[in-house]
């Protein structure tokens, strides 16, 4: 196995910073366990010091068992970063927007390349990037991980140590989010926060590893005093940490001192220890200030308190409550910071609090709870803490992510995970990013034996192909797999959009094998129709549904004649497809009624992974304008029913003024459906309010799932409903009509009505699932249970027992 | 309505929240750069579907039509099987195929522009038609407006003229009253005189013209007339004094001026500041008086004079010709009885809206009425302004107005804030006079 990587600004063991830590810690671990490790870092000494300026001597050294490498910094433009740095640090976060770069791209430019920069690493990173099986960078600020990630790309994971800052909306920090093969996450409320800044895209490549803790062993003498403070007199409040005001070191102090004024009498001390330049010592208000203490009278200083206070809005884990835990007291965390909430919360390990006057109550809560409830936190967070601080368990979920175990390893592993008794890796508390983490969302490559393998190829037959469509996707999905699986596949079409030419195989130019197996995809009759027909060899028919034609009669009869046509051709078709699948258990009903044996279903498969890119910033600048943007996505036509929409949009803005609604789908000036759905917005004069996009590349796609407050389907005929799964990836609330599939897509999520006609009511109802945060919640978490079902892995089973039955018929 | 899919979400709860919303909901809600409409009243409209759908076909066979119509300028693929990539021969067949179909092409485009043309003309037809219709609708209504609004006006007039000749039937019935109570008073008082005759004899009660005053007695009286002019002169102020005092009575006589006439008739004209002060306003004036030397003093002004006495001389006077009566400080000197005949023979004489003014001294005003009042010996009784604005009540006058005059001056009263201060100025320094104003009632018909 060939080494892996650390790339780090700064490497040190007394190096003082999570993100420094973090690094040592993985490094030396990894190393422990019997991998090999190599760190490539610069010269220069730490980050207080001049980033222009080497320290060490450049070379190869052995440190602590690991190959250090150092390579001098460049000269930089100090006065320019120093500019623009300030320049983003006087932004308001409230302005900041997602997918949107606060500063010009000259600016950003300098940000990355001014920034502490070694040409002579990068240089390295190109020219030895075969021997190193994986890279991880970190953390995400500095210039070489901005400049050195791209070039490592395919083996590069990135540890961002994110916090919400104005650094995170840089373009350059997007850039290699998405290039990066994988992302570490120190907690779970740090790969929030990078899902809500990155998209949905990089969930499937995400890892909440963890960080540990240390665990001091030894306690040879118990330490009583510290200075002059003595560890036994009074009950104290601990908050541990560097002191300054980013940290919340003075609101914490605040918060104290209302506490102190309002219960004089109360015996409640603050202590804080930790580096930082001011004393906040006031010994007469009950504040005390150790300055910097060592290891061991910082755990002292844990093992008395009555409770860790943390009020840092800034941290993208926090040590000191895990180390708090370790001890069994219990903690408070500031509710704004996600990744110390979420921690706090999911443990039950203490409390959470973030005005000034919520934070002078917890000291009043904590003075006046009982030693048994304070125990109990304190408990509950030791519980937590072991299951995910430790250290041991941190490393394992690193390699798993690194791809460092061996297959027979993962099995034994994967067999202790089926064990309900066996709590090695998952946590007794599945959050929605880890719960499906260890099965891997891509599908996983078949060990069956070959042996009973006939067919050689199996190929898929569509009528048309185009850029963007659903089935047209599904038919790519289908092929990967069944590439994957070791099987020849093409796809074969009558029509093609130019843009996609280079994926299909062009009829009637190329040949079917007529001894291959085939998927025929059915949706209404057409002049591939006789050629699956006439396919002697073993083949499947899937069914995307035909749309009633009485949706199309009034506006196109012609169509809607074509398409009863189709209706009746469905019994034809059962006698020569005896094996049939439908996308949901809706088309497969009208399978089995029109005579086809047993269908089956086989579900859309979609993968959020296909948004593992940056959105449309022009868009994402727009859309974020403070209006309320509803969206539909779908083709305008007239069973998806875009007129309903439009009528009950602007009953929608009698109750909510600042909204528009967004029609993301395709329409063409020669169907009338789409001349009536202009006419009745002109008629409505909501023009300015009501936008259809026509077609859409993949950006501006992401860019209005990103920046979509609801998705609202009227529509009365859906084969299976692909955008309102993706609408639950971007944490949409879904508001749809009760029709066809739509209730089996859903189950029981997103919000469906069942008649239409009460426009108001439905128009007051989206305006709730938007402004009823409350509600809001509810029905997104529904939905974070329900878009698993669509994922690859869990559709592969379905895929299996089509080859299945394709290689029987043969 | 709402699916139950979701355990954790209250379906009535949300249903009821919905109601609260849609009832809190702004009807006319201003769009930004948009005009405001009434968004409900369109959407209610509900854009007739089958017209729209309709169109909306119309609509896209000629976009169809027109997208296809334009000439090729590439060659479809279904040609690609044929050996045709030479570009030299796909421009060939291109050039062919558009010049074989261009004629085609020309009756393809004006045919969907006369599509299009024919749409518009329908509109315009049935826009016409439908402002026909209107414009028609419009005169019926304007019409039947006007027959309306014309019935309501008659009715109106005929409202307020009923009105008018109530009021006026009041008015005369209470004249009639009052004329009959005066007469019964003085049946009475006649009688009285009669019965009581002896006793009075001293009293002197004229109820007629000067019958039982000798010349002798006549005479005497015009001895005092000298005195009272030096008396005046003394007493009453000077000319130009009085000149001002007497403005305050202009706006009354301009009044009746209007309403009546501008022959005024002064009794005791005195010095005759009032009619040189009416004369120069335009005024027809004339003054009678029995101070000879004041009268002579009129006429050397060139104002119309009469040596006469007051009542004798209304007496002559025909009814209702009369702008005004005025008589300054002279009620005073009158016995009661003249007093009242003197009243009935003004309204007499006074044209309907004429005035009656008479300035007299205010008892109400301790110093007038215990001292200053008998500076005058020709005084008789004090007359408080209850008694005269009764009488002038009583006799027909309406309105009737008392009206405070000549207060002494401020820096005469008791300087203090306190009630008994302010009392004592009240009654000791207040109005030394007061005028009676009455007006003859408009349109009095007695019977």
């Amino acid at each position: 196995m060939q080494p892996i990587a650390l790339v780090v600004p700064w490497w040190g063991q007394d190096l003082k910073g999570g993100a420094e830590q973090q690094a040592y810690q993985v490094a030396t671990r990894l190393a422990q366990r019997g991998h090999k490790v190599e760190v490539l870092t610069t010269c220069c000494r730490a980050f207080p010091e001049n980033w222009a300026v080497n320290h060490y001597p450049a070379g190869v050294k052995t440190e602590a068992g690991l190959k250090v490498h150092r390579f001098p910094v460049n000269p930089r433009n100090a006065q320019a970063f120093d500019q623009v740095n300030s320049f983003l640090l006087k932004l308001p976060l409230e302005q900041l927007k997602i997918g949107v770069s606060p500063v010009s791209p000259t600016d950003s430019a300098i940000f990355a390349q001014e920034n502490i920069n070694s040409e002579a690493l990068l240089k390295y990173l190109k020219k030895h990037q075969q021997h190193y099986h994986a890279f991880i960078f970190l953390p995400y600020l500095y210039g070489i991980i901005l400049n050195g990630l791209p070039l490592v790309a395919e083996r590069a994971y990135l540890q961002p140590c994110l916090h919400n800052e104005v650094y995170a909306y840089l373009p350059e920090i997007a850039q290699i989010v998405h290039k990066a093969k994988g992302l570490l996450f120190i907690s779970e409320g740090e790969a929030q926060l990078a899902q809500h800044l990155y998209g949905p895209g990089i969930l499937p490549k995400s890892i909440v590893a963890g960080a540990g803790v240390e665990i001091p062993i030894q306690r040879d003498t118990p330490i009583e005093k510290i200075g002059k403070f003595s560890l036994k007199t009074h009950p104290f409040v601990l908050c541990l940490g560097r002191r300054d005001p980013t940290k919340n070191t003075d609101f914490l102090i605040q918060a104290y001192t209302t506490f102190k004024q309002k219960h004089p009498d109360s015996p409640l001390r603050l202590v804080l220890a930790g580096p930082g330049n001011s004393s906040y010592s006031d010994l007469t208000s009950g504040i005390i200030d150790l300055g910097l203490v060592e290891e061991n009278q910082k755990t002292a200083l844990l093992s008395h308190c009555q409770a860790l206070f943390q009020p840092s809005r800034n941290e993208s884990y926090s040590r000191v409550i895990m180390e708090a835990w370790f001890e069994q007291r219990p903690a408070a965390a500031h509710r704004d910071c996600l990744a110390t909430s979420l921690a706090v919360s999911t443990a039950q390990g203490g409390w959470l609090a973030s005005t000034l006057n919520e934070w002078a109550e917890l000291f009043h809560k904590v003075d006046q709870a009982t030693p048994q409830e304070l125990s109990q936190y304190g408990q509950n967070g030791h519980q937590y803490a072991q299951n995910n601080a430790v250290w041991d368990k941190v490393m394992e979920r690193y390699e798993i992510a690194l791809g460092l175990i061996q297959e027979e390893e993962r099995e034994k592993r994967k067999k202790e995970r089926e064990n309900p008794e066996s709590t090695s890796l998952s946590s007794p508390y599945p959050t929605p990013l880890t719960s499906h983490l260890q099965m891997g969302w891509n599908f996983t490559p078949q060990a069956s034996s070959r042996k009973s393998r006939q067919l050689k190829a199996i190929h898929q037959l569509l009528p048309n192909f185009s850029y963007g469509d659903a089935i047209s996707n599904q038919a790519l999905a289908i092929r990967n797999y069944l590439r994957s699986q070791g099987y020849s596949s093409e796809i074969f079409t009558r029509y093609v959009e130019e843009k996609v030419i280079k994926e299909i195989q062009l009829l009637p130019d190329k040949k079917l094998n007529p001894k291959a197996g085939l998927i025929y995809h059915h949706s209404i009759g057409s002049e591939v129709t006789p050629l699956a027909l006439t396919h002697p060899g073993a083949k499947c028919l899937i069914y995307h549904n035909i749309t009633p034609a009485e949706f199309f009669q009034p506006f196109d009869p012609k169509f809607a004649q074509l398409l009863a046509q189709g209706r009746q051709e469905l019994p034809t078709l059962a006698q020569t497809f005896p094996i049939a699948v439908g996308d949901s258990a809706y088309n497969s009903s009208e399978l089995a009624a029109c005579g086809f044996r047993e269908p089956s279903v086989l579900p859309i498969i979609i993968n959020p992974a296909q948004w593992d890119i940056s959105p449309d910033p022009h868009l994402m600048a727009s859309l974020q304008d403070g209006y309320k943007n509803l969206l539909f996505v779908g083709r305008i036509a007239p069973n998806k029913k875009q007129d309903d929409l439009v009528q009950a949009f602007a009953h929608y803005l009698t109750l909510d003024p600042d909204a528009r609604l967004i029609l993301v789908g395709w329409g063409n000036k020669s169907e009338p459906y789409y001349c009536h759905l202009l006419n009745i917005i002109e008629e409505l004069e909501l023009k300015e309010r009501v936008i259809i996009t026509g077609k859409v590349n993949e950006t501006q796609l992401l860019a209005f799932y990103r920046t979509a407050h609801l998705f609202w389907s009227m529509s009365e005929h859906e084969g299976f409903g692909v955008p309102l799964i993706e609408s639950m990836w971007f944490d949409i609330p879904v508001l749809a009509y009760k029709s066809s599939a739509v209730p089996e897509t859903l189950q029981g999520s997103g919000l469906m009505f069942t008649d239409k006609k009460d426009l108001v009511t439905i128009a007051a109802l989206a305006k709730l699932l938007i402004h009823d945060l409350d509600l809001r919640d509810k029905v997104i978490r529904a939905q974070q249970q329900q878009r698993y079902r669509f994922l690859p892995t869990s559709i592969q089973t379905n895929l299996d027992t089509i080859i299945h039955k394709l290689e029987q018929a043969f | 309505m709402i699916e139950p899919n979701n355990p954790e979400i209250n379906v009535d709860d949300l249903m009821e929240q919905i109601r609260q919303e849609v009832a809190k909901r702004n009807l006319t809600v201003p769009r930004r750069n948009n005009i405001n409409q009434n968004i409900i009243g369109s959407i209610n409209l509900s854009p007739d579907t089958t017209m729209s759908v309709l169109s909306s076909r119309l609509q896209a066979l000629l976009n169809d039509a027109s997208l296809n119509s334009q000439s090729i300028d590439k060659l479809p693929n279904k040609l690609n099987r044929f050996p045709l990539k030479i570009r030299i021969i796909q421009k060939v067949i291109l050039k062919l195929y558009n010049f074989v179909f261009k004629k085609q092409g020309i009756v393809n485009q004006n045919f969907i522009s006369a599509f299009k043309e024919l749409q518009e003309l329908t509109e315009v037809k049935i826009n016409q038609k439908n402002q026909e219709l209107i414009n028609t609708l419009n005169k019926r209504f304007e019409f039947e407006r006007e027959i309306s609004e014309n019935h309501y006006q008659a009715l109106e007039q005929k409202h307020q003229a009923l009105e008018q000749k109530h009021t006026h039937q009041i008015k005369a019935l209470q004249l009639e009253l009052t004329y009959n109570k005066k007469t019964f008073a003085n049946l009475l008082q006649s009688l009285e005189n009669r019965t009581g005759f002896s006793n009075q004899q001293i009293t002197n009660i004229p109820t007629q013209p000067a019958s039982k005053s000798s010349y002798s007695e006549q005479e005497e009286a015009h001895l005092l007339d000298a005195f009272y002019v030096a008396f005046e002169e003394k007493f009453r102020g000077s000319y130009e004094e009085i000149a001002k005092r007497l403005k305050v009575y202009l706006p009354f006589i301009e009044q009746a001026k209007e309403q009546a006439s501008d022959t005024i008739l002064d009794l005791g004209c005195g010095r005759g500041e009032w009619l040189e002060f009416l004369r120069e306003k335009g005024y027809q004036v004339q003054g009678i008086d029995l101070n000879r030397m004041m009268l002579e003093e009129c006429r050397s002004k060139n104002l119309e004079v009469y040596e006469v006495d007051a009542i004798a001389h209304i007496q002559t006077l025909a009814d209702n010709s009369l702008g005004a009566v005025t008589g300054f400080h002279i009620i005073e000197h009158l016995p009661f009885p003249a007093l009242l005949q003197l009243l009935q023979e003004t309204i007499r004489v006074l044209k309907p809206g004429g005035v009656a003014i008479f300035e007299t001294p205010n008892p109400q005003n301790i110093l007038v009425s215990t001292r200053t009042f008998y500076l005058d010996p020709t005084h008789r009784n004090p007359l408080p302004s209850d008694l005269i604005q009764f009488l002038l009540d009583n006799t027909g006058f309406e309105p009737v107005e008392v009206l405070p005059l000549h207060p002494y001056e401020e820096a005469l009263q008791i300087k203090g804030t306190e009630e008994l201060t302010q009392r004592f100025n009240q009654y000791f320094y207040g109005p030394q006079d007061y005028a009676i104003i009455g007006y003859k009632p408009c349109n009095p018909s007695p019977l």
